[in-house]
Parts: C-alpha cells; sequence; structure tokens
C-alpha cells in the first residue's frame, strides 16, 4: 500500500492507500497476465491430468521391462527446472533445434515457436506438460497399485465391462488423489518461473507473461515495489484459496487411509 | 488372463510404451548428446544424431567460467541449508507429534503452506530484509532464504514419519530413568534414520535446483549453478555445447540422488498426501 520506488529515492515511501490495488484491477496489463495464467493452468494441468492417468493405467499391469521403463519416464520430473528450459529453448531454436527440424519435416512453416507470439505460450505449455505428466502420472499409479483387489473381482464376477469398471469402481477410488494432484499441479502453475524466465523471459512483446512474471517484471525491472507487492498479495489469494481446498481434501484423505 | 490377449495387442501396447519413454526420456539424453558435440556439428539442419563424440565443451565450459567455484557454493548452500532445516526441523516435528500443544493440527497447516506459497512472492519481502541486513551476495543469505522453505517441508515430513512411531517405546526409556532429551536421541532418532536420510535427500535437491532466489539474491560471489546457466544464454550468442556441458553437470547429481529416494518419491512429491 505503498509507492515506492527503488530508482527515486528522494520520493521515499509514501502511503498511498489502495491506489496499487486500483490501478491494477484497470491495467489491461495484469488482466491479460491473469488471464494467461488461468489458460496456462487450464490446458496444462487438463492435458497432465489425463496423459498421466491414462500412462499409469497403462503401467498398470504387469510386463516385461517394466523396471526399466518407469523410471526413464520419471526424468523429467526430477530435471531441475532450469535445465528443463535450457532443453526445451534448444530443441525449439528455429536454426537448428530438434521441434523445428520435425515440424518442417511434416511441412509447418511457421516452425521458430518461442519466437511468435502466437506458438509461444503454447509451446511453454507443452513443455510444462512434458515436465510434470510424470508427476500426475506417479501419484495415480501409487494409488492404482494401493487399492484393494475385492472390487475389482466383485465386478468381474457380476460381468462388468472394462469400461463400467472404470466408471463405477476404479476411478471413484482415484477421485481424491486425482484432486490432490490437480490442486497441486494448479498451485505450482502459478508458481512457474524459472523455465519460462529461461525459455522466453515473458516475450515476445508479453505472449507468456503469466502473473509470476509480471510480479518479477514490476519489482524487479521497474522497481515499483508496491505495485510488484499488491500483484503478489493478489497471487497469494489465489493461493490460499486453492491450498484451503487442497487442505480440506488433504484431511479427508488422511481419515479415509487411517480409518 | 494377459496370456489370452493376441498379438496384436502386445505389438499396440509396447509402441505406445516405447514412444511415450522416448517423448519423456529423449530430450535429456539429447541435452547431454549436445555438451559432447563439436560446435559444427550443432549448427547443423537437420540436427545430428551420429558424431564424433569431443569432450572439448566440457573444458571450454568449466575452465572459462569459474564453474567449480559455483559448483561449490551450490554445494554448501545446499547442504548448509539441509542440516539446518534438518535440525530445527526434526525438533519441532518432534513437539508437533508428541506433545499435546493446542491448536497443533493448525500449526502444522501453516507450516505446510509455507511450502505452498510462490516463491515469488516472498521474494519481494526477502530481498529487502536481505539488503537491509547486507546478507545480499552472501552464501548465509542464501541458505537463511532456502531454510524458510526447506523448513516446512522437514517439519511436515518429519510429523509423520515420528507419529508413526508407537509413542510406548520412549515412554518405556523414560520410565527406565532417560531424560526426554535423551530418549529422544538414543530411541527416536535410530529408529528415523532411514526417513531423515531421505528428507534430507529432498531438501538437498529443492536448493540444488533453485533458481528464482539465487538469481535474485547474489550478483557474483555467491551465485549457485542454475545462476550461471542462465548466463551462459544471452541474446547475442548461446554456446551451447558448453551450457549444455553445464546443465548435464547440474542435473547428474539429481539424477543419482533421486534413485536412492525413489522409496519416498511419491510421499515426498506429494506432502505425504498420497501414501504408497
Amino acid at each position: 500500500m505503498h509507492s515506492w520506488t527503488l530508482t527515486r529515492p528522494e520520493l521515499g515511501m509514501r502511503f498511498i492507500w489502495f491506489k496499487n490495488y486500483t490501478s491494477l484491477f484497470t491495467s489491461s496489463l495484469f488482466w491479460a497476465a491473469f488471464l494467461k495464467t488461468v489458460i496456462f493452468a487450464a490446458v496444462a494441468v487438463g492435458l497432465e491430468m489425463c496423459l498421466g492417468f491414462a500412462l499409469a493405467l497403462l503401467f498398470n499391469r504387469e510386463f516385461k521391462g517394466k523396471s526399466i521403463f518407469f523410471p526413464l519416464i520419471l526424468i523429467p520430473m526430477i530435471t531441475t527446472p532450469i535445465v528443463v528450459g535450457l532443453i526445451w529453448r534448444y530443441m525449439f531454436n528455429g536454426e537448428f533445434g530438434l521441434v523445428s527440424w520435425i515440424l518442417q519435416l511434416i511441412g509447418v512453416t511457421e516452425y521458430t515457436l518461442l519466437s511468435n507470439p502466437l506458438t509461444a505460450l503454447p509451446a511453454i505449455i507443452f513443455v510444462d506438460v512434458w515436465h510434470w505428466t510424470p508427476f500426475v502420472f506417479l501419484l495415480s499409479l501409487a494409488r492404482l497399485a494401493a487399492l484393494p483387489k475385492s472390487p475389482f473381482e466383485a465386478a468381474k464376477i457380476d460381468g462388468a465391462s472394462t469400461w463400467q469398471t472404470f466408471k463405477w469402481v476404479t476411478f471413484p477410488m482415484m477421485k481424491s488423489v486425482l484432486l490432490i494432484a490437480l490442486l497441486l499441479r494448479t498451485m505450482d502453475v502459478f508458481k512457474l518461473f524459472d523455465e519460462i524466465f529461461i525459455m522466453t523471459q515473458g516475450g515476445p512483446g508479453d505472449a507468456t507473461e503469466l502473473i509470476s512474471l509480471e510480479i518479477y517484471r514490476q519489482t524487479f525491472r521497474y522497481f515499483n515495489m508496491g505495485k510488484g507487492a499488491a500483484l503478489a498479495i493478489v497471487m497469494l489469494i489465489v493461493i490460499i484459496i486453492i491450498s484451503r481446498i487442497y487442505l480440506r481434501v488433504f484431511e479427508k484423505q488422511e481419515s479415509v487411509t487411517e480409518g | 488372463m494377459e496370456s489370452e490377449r493376441s498379438t496384436l495387442y502386445w505389438v499396440v501396447f509396447y509402441s505406445v510404451i516405447v514412444v511415450t519413454v522416448i517423448f519423456f526420456f529423449f530430450p535429456v539424453v539429447y541435452l547431454f548428446m549436445t555438451s559432447l558435440k563439436s560446435r559444427l556439428d550443432i549448427y547443423v539442419m537437420p540436427p545430428k544424431f551420429f558424431f564424433v563424440p569431443t569432450v572439448q565443451a566440457w573444458i571450454d565450459a568449466f575452465t572459462k567460467k569459474p564453474l567449480f567455484h559455483y559448483f561449490f557454493n551450490s554445494i554448501i548452500v545446499s547442504f548448509g541449508s539441509t542440516v539446518v532445516s534438518l535440525v530445527f526441523g526434526t525438533l519441532a516435528a518432534y513437539a508437533l507429534a508428541r506433545f499435546k500443544i493446542k491448536g497443533s493440527k493448525d500449526i502444522s497447516f501453516f507450516i505446510l503452506s509455507m511450502r505452498m506459497f510462490p516463491p515469488i512472492a516472498a521474494a519481494i519481502p526477502i530481498f529487502l530484509w536481505m539488503s537491509k541486513f547486507n546478507l545480499l551476495d552472501t552464501r548465509f543469505g542464501l541458505i537463511c532464504a532456502y531454510t524458510v522453505f526447506n523448513l516446512a517441508f522437514v517439519v511436515w515430513m518429519m510429523r509423520e514419519f515420528i507419529m508413526a512411531i508407537p509413542e510406548e517405546l520412549e515412554e518405556a526409556a523414560m520410565v527406565d530413568g532417560l531424560t526426554r532429551m535423551q530418549a529422544f536421541r538414543k530411541i527416536l532418532l535410530p529408529l528415523l534414520k532411514p526417513s531423515l536420510v531421505a528428507v534430507a535427500i529432498f531438501c538437498i535437491i529443492f536448493s540444488w535446483s533453485e533458481f528464482l532466489f539465487a538469481f535474485l539474491l547474489t550478483q557474483t560471489e555467491a551465485k549457485t549453478m542454475p545462476v550461471v546457466i542462465c548466463e551462459f544464454i544471452t541474446w547475442r550468442e548461446v554456446t551451447w555445447e558448453q551450457v549444455s556441458a553445464a546443465g548435464s553437470a547440474l542435473i547428474f547429481p539429481v539424477l543419482a540422488f533421486s534413485f536412492f529416494v525413489q522409496k519416498y518419491l511419491v510421499r515426498g512429491l506429494s506432502f505425504g498426501a498420497v501414501k504408497e
């Protein structure tokens, strides 16, 4: 709630009530960043959930080579975020990147994904999906493996089809863990910074400027501490709401596993 | 049941598996491959998959910039903050798990929410404090910043591990004349050892990979590896073979460490919300 610009120390810290907030809510840049974050969260987390869960269902059986394939899939998740950004910036490079080469092979003309404002956001969503699908996969698989056997046997005896078993037996039992994965991932999207920073720095223009990058730009580029802090507070409120829901699910889950 | 499935089923099944594995695994391999390429082999289209490997890029990367110094910084900071968080975190977790404290559940959840806190939002106050206390660009400052986040994780995880150990063990020891601290040290700690190791590795991996704070709070002396990697990338020129070498050097320890915590991976990543 202060007007505080580090580049102009003679102005000092002035108390300006809610001006930082009102200027925030009326600025189109804020709403654009907010909208992009929401789109990013919806698409990326949606894809991660579907792919991760599908992959877990696929892996939930015995087959040869499982113990080799399984850890290989988990590698993106434990790769340092900054290196993830590095890898994909290299892959997306228009002159010698692997992805650009593949795109050219299949006849796409717009193959410099990261420097085109239209494709930059989908590209970083893609990277996020690559990075975090293994996380959803791991959580789902752990839960799938721990499910009791008897409901499945009962369903089989009753003559349920594979789809019916999935819909009425597997899915309801998986709901809580999927919800946990969903909430954790959504919170992470709001935190996301490293990968985007190294790949596009929010550009080209402001095509990939999510809220966390906007905070960074306001505070550490324009040295506008008050506005950056106001943005951070708004973001915090969103995160707190999500984490309250998370904790409620968590408590429920705890009582289920204990009881 | 599985043997009744047709050959076609298995062909499709394995192709899907192999394609996904390649999708997730190959980019990391490709990074390593790039670090072994010569400059001529990198700047070509189509990308080369077969080339004469050379370690020139590794030598260049480690000699042109004082990478060993930054590597050392990374090690000091990760281990420093891990040790501090483990000592205080385990004690706090013990208190939360064993004593009847009013609102201890709320305290636990409050601590957990620290971990969910977006670092960029915490960056502003931390940056201002650090500059006030002259801790900018020191390894100690960075250790403090990481401890905030690691501590939350340690408390949360250790509380759960301690609660899983029956309280009667310590009570019996205390009846036999040990003080509470002795009971904690001699009875509980040995039992917690494997969990402590797992939690410690998670903290190390986290601090090792952290970028934002390292980037904002350091300038020259205390820089850690992720920050240096970011510096390899300038708008003018990127020395891809060198930055790949530095990147590979950064993720190797993480991959190796993760191998040891496989068993705890799910628990650690979901804050114990999902148990194996």
